[in-house]
């Protein structure tokens, strides 16, 4: 396990998520893997944060769930972006970005 | 939201099942991270206790998946009730005391209400509340010592500013018999023209004549004609035995009007 770990902002966690989940279904230790290497290895989600994350998605109706069997033939639960998981992935880009621009506004000025 | 909706129902009814896939899904992914583990060339036990290690907890992570479900909240809160009735059921005494003290708190505050609703919420019974008013005497600057007859009857007669002047002496200590075991009464002796002054609109018969002024003739409230005279509509005109205090021996008066409002007059 890495040493090195990074905190997640908050309100980062659902745009991972989401972000990770923009190319194909994944199940939770999927997820986590994902966002390890979106990141470059500077996050780690635990997975304490990452399934009360998924459930609550699940209940607004941004993920679906389905059971799969797995690349090594094992039962797993998948998530997929439904198109209002979509749409919010989107806003959260948008929101996102301005957190960036806005953060790195303040840093520059003197 | 009908999705949450949905969710509410399907957290609350089918409780099982919910806990049975979270149960699926978390054993899952930890023999994901095992087989992840053992792929690096751990035993089998090692890679277990690693793969628990970095899911944190089983019944941690489930706590916190149940605590975002929607309808927690109502899981939690019959949750807390029912551990309340337990608490409370142990200790009786205790609870007795509970129950005691908030059964006080409400009948006080419940009477007070009653109080206030009917002095400060709701007009007086009177044909016009605004333009009725009470004159004082002052003493040295205390308040409402009483008006002497003579002092009233040139109040009567010479001010200008009143359409009416009436006089009541307000606490009247009596008792009144015929039926039944006498009973101890508050009454009020007022002018003749105090029901024309105030304008209290009547049940049943009418006011002083302005030729009854010194004779044995009494109002009832409605309280008094309703309890104590079972709301008789033949009142009028029968006599009762009434006692007063100020006359200090037994007269025989007679009813000759009822009145109807919320005063109580005996």
């Amino acid at each position: 396990m890495r040493e090195k770990r990074t905190d997640l902002l908050r309100g980062t966690l659902d745009l991972l998520v989401l972000k990770a989940l923009s190319l194909e279904a994944l199940h939770g230790v999927g997820i986590s893997r994902r966002i390890t290497q979106m990141t470059m290895g500077a996050f780690q989600v635990s997975f304490g944060s990452l399934f009360p994350s998924l459930h609550r998605m699940e209940e607004r109706g941004w993920v679906e769930a389905e059971w799969r069997i797995s690349e090594n033939n094992r039962r797993a639960k998948y998530y997929r972006l439904t198109s209002l998981g979509r749409s919010q992935l989107k806003v959260e880009e948008r929101d996102w970005n301005h957190v960036v621009k806005v953060m790195r506004a303040a840093v520059q000025s003197t | 939201m009908p999705g949450r909706i949905v969710s509410l129902f399907r957290n609350l009814l089918r409780k099982h099942t919910v806990e049975q896939a979270l149960d699926d899904e978390l054993r899952s992914s930890v023999e994901i991270l095992t087989e992840e583990k053992m792929k690096g060339g751990l035993s089998r036990s090692v890679a277990l206790r690693q793969a628990l290690i970095e899911l944190g907890g089983v019944e941690q992570v489930k706590e916190e998946i149940r605590a975002i479900r929607v309808g927690s909240f109502l899981e939690n809160f019959t949750r807390d009730l029912r551990l309340a009735f337990r608490t409370l059921a142990k200790a009786p005494a205790f609870a007795a005391v509970v129950i005691l003290t908030l059964a006080l708190g409400i009948a006080a505050n419940a009477t007070i209400f009653a109080m206030v609703s009917r002095f400060a919420l709701h007009t007086a019974p009177v044909g016009d509340p605004p333009t009725l008013l009470t004159v004082h005497t002052t003493d040295h600057n205390e308040c409402c010592n009483t008006f002497s007859w003579p002092l009233f009857a040139d109040v009567r007669d010479n001010a200008k500013s009143f359409s009416g002047v009436a006089v009541c002496y307000e606490l009247l200590p009596a008792s009144i018999s015929g039926r039944g075991d006498p009973q101890r009464l508050w009454g009020q002796a007022t002018s003749t023209n105090f029901f024309d002054v105030a304008q209290l609109g009547m049940t049943l018969g009418r006011g002083f004549r302005s030729d009854e002024q010194n004779s044995p003739v009494i109002v009832v409230g409605h309280g008094v004609w309703k309890f104590r005279f079972n709301s008789d509509p033949n009142i009028l005109g029968k006599s009762t035995a009434q006692a007063t205090k100020a006359s200090a021996r037994n007269r025989k008066l007679v009813i000759q009007l009822s009145m109807s409002n919320k005063m109580e007059t005996g």
